[in-house]
């Protein structure tokens, strides 16, 4: 089959509770026409729904168990207690980028996470996750940053997770800010936008695929002002949701821009790697642990969280050494994918729970996990607990977290401690839900068709077909047959099945304030530097 | 043969000279500068230059185990001549980091 060209556009945290009524409303007229006009339905994401695994399941077909990816961080082994940040060497699976390079395609890629180092393939690659002093590393061929230099309106601080305009959800903002902080993102879309239409232009590729992740960004920030208002927002609300919608129409009019470029033989593709929805309190997963006895600090007197919102994006990695590990049998390493870890009993954990004590110990702190509860309320906190068998399968299964939740509002736990498991906090804040989006269209594909029952594990077999490319049986998503208008040549000869031996990821809601993660690095001083990996005191 | 301490000084130094033009960093860049003090660089720079430099080597190195024993002391920070010293005390005496070496200069 010959490949038609094939574009993917990302769009990070989109969720049709606000596209939709973005598009009914006017701010999006481009997409509501392509909506109307394509294939369109939820894209169920994997567990956990979170950015680094989610997005590296789209592009391999594979869910976090086979391809080693669960969350920013990686452990170093199953058995240590050690983290360190994922990279793409992280990634052990075959990407839609490497699989179209061995049948001699080219591909242009932006912006996804777990790119660098940047695969060596026929294209162009820029990394998405990169601090802004080392994009030109990330650049795939080398001299591809000397051209993005020359683009007009080039920022690389604003192009990359610069990290003063990032930290600002985390620390706290005033309204006047909210509305400057979109404006940065708009800034930056429209340069990802004009590198994206200048390499179509110039360099055409099979493949060309872009994460815009404002999308992400400012539904963290500003849900209460992005999806629809309940109640009149005052003043200062209306004002940074009318920058929002700014937002929205300026990626709106560089989404037709793009499509238009592509011409009208292309497949596109929109995706994105969750959805989103409201916080509305944190959950202190290690302080619970803490009082129901299963972990104990080193220092009694650790710094005690007084803030909800404070996650303890700071204090990774320091857990190796703020823990008593003598005495800690369960932890939470990370605020970003809502796990939690058992420790083995082993020469560096000689208190930790034994072989045959592991089942029976799960079994219970899953159960209280399920009973614990906001003391002010009364209402359980965890909504589910899936076990690592539950919900992953592969060979890098033994990574995952023990334990994941999903909690009751659907937000993210802390890992600090605190004489509180739980507090509200004073203001809605937008987080991760599983239900993402899917809108296709292209020869073969249906038109104003929706479809149900969609995963994210499927995009990279509908890409691949779209490329011409046979798909590769250890993938396990399947092409989405329904998609295709029976009678075009274009569609799939047979309706292929899902593979019976292959579950979809079963549900997740652990969301993650993505732009924490690389925090106040412009305000610290020379130690906090450091610091910030949880490396020092 | 693994690469010298000084081909591996080479190498750093010109990446670190390459890489300083795009942040406008215009001080010397020596064995004695350091990352944080002079560059003004945040952890996560390092993180990837940690990742660059295992790239180019083809090997693992346990820059944690580097950055847990800089974060202890009065003034955490790095010298880039600590930081060749590092590389080169755990470049694998096989050949590999070698060969990458030279197919760099």
């Amino acid at each position: 089959m010959t490949p038609r060209r094939t574009v993917l556009l990302g769009l990070d945290g989109a969720t049709f509770a606000v596209l939709d009524p973005l598009m009914r409303d006017g701010v999006m007229p481009f997409l509501a026409d392509f909506v109307s006009t394509g294939v369109r339905g939820d894209l169920q994401s994997v567990i956990p729904a979170l950015t680094p695994p989610a997005w590296t399941s789209l592009t391999t077909g594979r869910s976090p168990g086979h391809h080693g990816i669960f969350d920013f961080f990686c452990k170093e082994s199953a058995e240590s207690h050690h983290i360190r940040i994922a990279t793409a060497r992280d990634v052990h699976a075959e990407t839609i980028w490497t699989l179209a390079d061995r049948h001699g395609l080219r591909t242009t890629a932006l912006n996804f996470p777990l790119m660098f180092p940047a695969p060596r393939i026929r294209g162009c690659v820029v990394p998405g996750w990169m601090p802004w002093r080392q994009m030109r590393l990330g650049c795939h061929p080398p001299e591809l940053y000397d051209r993005l230099k020359q683009l007009p309106g080039f920022n690389a601080r604003e192009l990359a997770m610069d990290i003063t305009p990032e930290a600002k959800p985390v620390q706290g903002m005033r309204p006047e800010e909210y509305e400057e902080w979109v404006v940065v993102h708009i800034r930056r879309e429209q340069q990802w936008g004009r590198i994206l239409q200048t390499l179509m232009r110039e360099e055409p590729s099979d493949l060309t695929a872009i994460v815009f992740d404002g999308v992400d960004r400012i539904q963290h920030l500003c849900w209460r002002y992005v999806a629809p208002p309940d109640e009149p927002l005052s003043p200062a609300g209306e004002r940074i949701r009318q920058r929002c919608l700014e937002y929205f129409r300026e990626l709106d009019r560089m989404l037709a821009d793009v499509v238009a470029l592509a011409g009208p033989e292309a497949t596109i593709v929109f995706a994105s790697d969750h959805g989103f929805g409201p916080q509305t309190g944190t959950f202190f997963a290690n302080a619970w642990l803490e009082k129901q006895g299963h972990l104990a600090w080193a220092d009694p007197d650790v710094p005690r969280a007084s803030e909800p919102e404070a996650l303890g994006i700071e204090q990774l990695a320091r857990h190796s050494y703020l823990l008593d590990w003598e005495k800690t049998r369960a932890y939470a390493p990370t605020p970003s994918s809502n796990g939690v870890h058992i420790v083995r009993r082993g020469p560096e954990h000689p208190g930790g729970v034994g072989d045959d004590e592991y089942e029976g110990f799960r079994r219970r702190l899953a159960d209280e996990l399920r009973g614990a509860t906001d003391p002010a309320s009364g209402r359980r906190i965890v909504s589910r607990v899936w076990t690592r068998d539950e919900v992953f399968d592969g060979p890098f299964k033994s990574l995952a977290a023990d334990l994941t939740l999903e909690l009751a509002d659907g937000g993210l736990v802390s890992i600090l401690a605190s004489d509180a498991p739980f507090m509200s906090r004073a203001e809605t804040s937008g987080t991760h839900r599983r239900n993402g989006i899917f809108i296709a269209r292209g020869p073969g594909l249906e038109r104003g068709l929706r479809l149900a029952g969609l995963s994210i594990l499927d995009v990279a077999p509908l890409l691949l077909h779209s490329l011409g490319l046979e798909i590769p049986a250890e993938m396990e998503g399947t092409l989405p047959a329904g998609a295709f208008d029976p009678a075009s040549p274009h569609a799939p000869t047979a309706r292929p099945a899902r593979p019976a031996a292959v579950a979809h990821p079963q549900a997740v809601a652990t969301p993650v304030t993505e732009e924490a993660l690389f925090t106040r690095e412009d305000e610290l001083t020379l130690a906090q530097r450091l610091r910030d990996l949880g490396y020092i005191d | 043969m693994k690469a010298s301490r000084d081909q591996i000084m080479s190498d750093v130094l010109g990446l670190l000279r390459k890489l300083s033009d795009d942040w406008e960093y215009t001080g010397e860049i020596t064995p004695q500068t350091r990352f944080f003090a002079d560059m003004g660089l945040g952890s996560l720079d390092v993180v990837i230059l940690g990742t660059a430099v295992q790239e180019h080597y083809k090997q693992v190195f346990p820059f944690v185990e580097l950055f847990a024993q800089v974060g202890q002391r009065a003034l955490p920070d790095i010298p880039v001549g600590e930081w060749v010293d590092f590389i080169h005390q755990h470049l694998a005496d096989d050949g590999a980091g070698a060969a990458a070496a030279r197919g760099a200069r």
